[in-house]
């Protein structure tokens, strides 16, 4: 059996995503400071998301992360996330993220080891939640 | 109330996904009419997974009972509790229907349950709508990781979703913060 490559593990889109929408929602406690006792707590979610998908991209492939460990580490680069500029739009827009990142957690359940699947599950649940409190 | 099964422990680092995506077909038409994809008959339950929707049958039916509890305490909560309870009726439903369908027994309901906290005032009753979201998610996740088949994940999935938006506006309900929790069902 020839493993999968670590560069095509389906867990990098998820990771790829959380990072994305943490980044988004550091931007947005940034600008709407009137939500942002709302929004924090999401972000901690978020982060603690991120946290659990690293460790497992680490734990199935050991030999990515370690060479990767070498490398000196490196701030993200990119153009500075511009969010909405009303507090109406900045939580439509997180809501919109966490709605996007719904689907592609939810996707990712059917095909997915059950350690995964559930841990998947864990997530798009939580990301449901989020967009209730937003709602 | 008692608590589902734990969560599955990492498997070996190998492990793969459980299922791979089908070969593209050389000999499919090339019609623009594409074929509607429906969703294949529910097939028979492996032992893990009809163990693990026994006890996601039986963490619905204590909160169908439970939450008969929480209406008589929680009275200014009165549609909440009617909209959370009748949820859980319809999925308690299906529950059954799918353990009958896998050709796996479906336990009748108990006459009464042991609830996680002495219910006696409207904050109490709140309480124990927490809980019986949190053994609910808890109960649909086990389900989650003990199968293989996708139709199953997915019916558990919205289970567990369901039970995860229904905690969090408990906590709302009573100003706790945070309102959300980072993995729903992770005990």
């Amino acid at each position: 059996m020839v493993a999968t490559p670590a560069a095509l593990d389906p867990i990098n889109g998820l990771i790829a995503t959380t990072r994305l929408h943490l980044l988004r929602l550091d931007a947005a406690i940034a600008a709407d400071q009137a939500d942002a006792a709302r929004l924090t707590p999401l972000r901690d979610d978020r982060q603690a998301h991120l946290t659990a998908l690293e460790a497992e991209f680490a734990r199935v492939n050991p030999a990515a992360v370690s060479s990767s460990a070498a490398a000196p580490a490196s701030t993200p680069a990119g153009a500075p996330i511009v969010m909405p500029d009303t507090p109406e739009a900045i939580i439509s827009a997180v809501r919109g993220d966490a709605a996007t990142a719904q689907v592609q957690f939810t996707d990712a359940v059917s095909s997915a080891s059950r350690y995964r699947a559930a841990m998947f599950g864990s997530i798009a649940a939580a990301l449901a939640s989020h967009r209730a409190v937003l709602a | 109330m008692t608590g589902p099964t734990p969560s599955p422990s990492p498997p070996p680092a190998d492990a793969g996904a459980a299922t791979s995506s089908p070969p593209p077909d050389s000999n499919a038409p090339s019609s623009s009419v594409v074929a509607v994809p429906t969703t294949p008959p529910p097939g028979p339950l492996s032992p893990d997974a009809q163990t693990a929707l026994q006890s996601a049958l039986a963490a619905e039916q204590a909160a169908v009972w439970a939450y008969g509890l929480v209406a008589a305490y929680a009275r200014d909560q009165a549609d909440m509790t009617s909209e959370a309870r009748s949820g859980h009726l319809l999925r308690r439903d299906a529950t059954t229907a799918r353990l009958l369908q896998g050709g796996a027994a479906a336990a009748e309901p108990a006459a009464a349950y042991q609830v996680s906290v002495p219910v006696t005032d409207g904050g109490s009753a709140l309480q124990l709508a927490q809980d019986i979201e949190t053994d609910a998610a808890a109960a649909w996740r086990v389900v989650i990781g003990s199968t293989d088949d996708a139709e199953l994940r997915g019916f558990a999935l919205t289970g567990l979703s369901d039970a995860a938006v229904r905690l969090a506006m408990w906590k709302q309900v009573v100003g706790a913060s945070p309102a959300t929790v980072p993995f729903p069902g992770q005990q």
